[in-house]
């Protein structure tokens, strides 16, 4: 497995813990260039661009907290090479006693180890928008 | 090394349709051939197809240029950056990146997945050029 695949799965297992309530933000940082940014599309609350640690980690907060801690990411496949590395994964998540599911490529550019920066396409923008607002 | 042999099959499958060669189009394609395009795009899924929708707003070779770049691949898959481009009939025009989920079976071209980063712009400007071209 290439090393930034590795670092993505390391990655994908602290945000999960986080989602789930977990309260280490340390490891998660640990994972995450001092100057990463975070690009999410579309119109719903949690739409925007985020950059260093505070903020990505209070847009990780805001998703856990709109979804009450039901927030789950179930990775499909990595590919990386040196610079970039992509993540397919179903999200679901249980919002007013409904489960919602969606599909999400995230595509991760890495420096020097850590993630830098991440773009996030839901592949129906509008059923992520309606879940995620 | 069939990583190299995907990578070749997708980018051939790209320069197919931006020369809008359809014989070449078709010996690159798998039998099988299943194309995913999100919901809210009114091409795919039964519907027309993206060509029907897109082929109209494409007069010139500068809005078919699709400047595909290989984001990351392996045995089986390979994710390509590319982007769609379109002139309305009354010359708005659309130029935006979407990333295609391609995979390759037994050398030819078997499904694809696409997400694009801003599907709402997309929707907007063929709502526009479909209320241009009825207004004509």
């Amino acid at each position: 497995m290439h090393p930034n695949a590795r670092l993505l799965e390391a990655f994908y297992q602290a945000q999960a813990a986080f989602y789930a309530g977990g309260d280490d933000t340390a490891t998660l940082r640990g994972l995450l260039a001092d100057d990463v940014a975070w690009h999410v599309p579309g119109r719903s609350r949690i739409a925007g661009h985020y950059h260093g640690h505070q903020e990505v980690l209070g847009y990780f907060a805001a998703r856990r907290a709109h979804a009450k801690a039901t927030f789950r990411v179930l990775p499909r496949a990595i590919l990386a090479d040196d610079q970039r590395a992509v993540q397919l994964a179903d999200g679901r998540v249980e919002l007013n006693g409904q489960v919602r599911a969606w599909q999400t490529v995230g595509v991760f550019r890495i420096a020097e180890g850590k993630i830098a920066e991440c773009w996030l396409l839901p592949f129906d923008q509008y059923l992520f928008d309606e879940i995620w607002s | 090394m069939r990583t190299r042999e995907n990578v070749e099959v997708v980018l051939a499958v790209f320069r197919a349709i931006e020369r809008r060669d359809a014989q070449r189009f078709t010996s690159l394609i798998h039998p099988e051939f299943e194309i995913r395009w999100p919901p809210s795009l009114p091409y795919g899924q039964g519907r027309r197809t993206w060509s029907e929708t897109w082929g109209p707003l494409q007069p010139t070779a500068a809005e078919r240029q699709m400047d595909p770049r290989v984001v990351a691949a392996s045995d089986q898959e390979v994710v390509v950056l590319w982007r769609q481009r379109g002139r309305s009939p009354v010359g708005g025009r659309f130029d935006g990146p979407v990333l295609g989920l391609y995979r390759v079976r037994h050398g030819k071209l078997a499904g694809a997945q696409m997400f694009h980063f801003d599907t709402a712009a997309v929707a907007g400007f063929l709502a526009d050029a479909e209320r241009d071209r009825a207004g004509r």
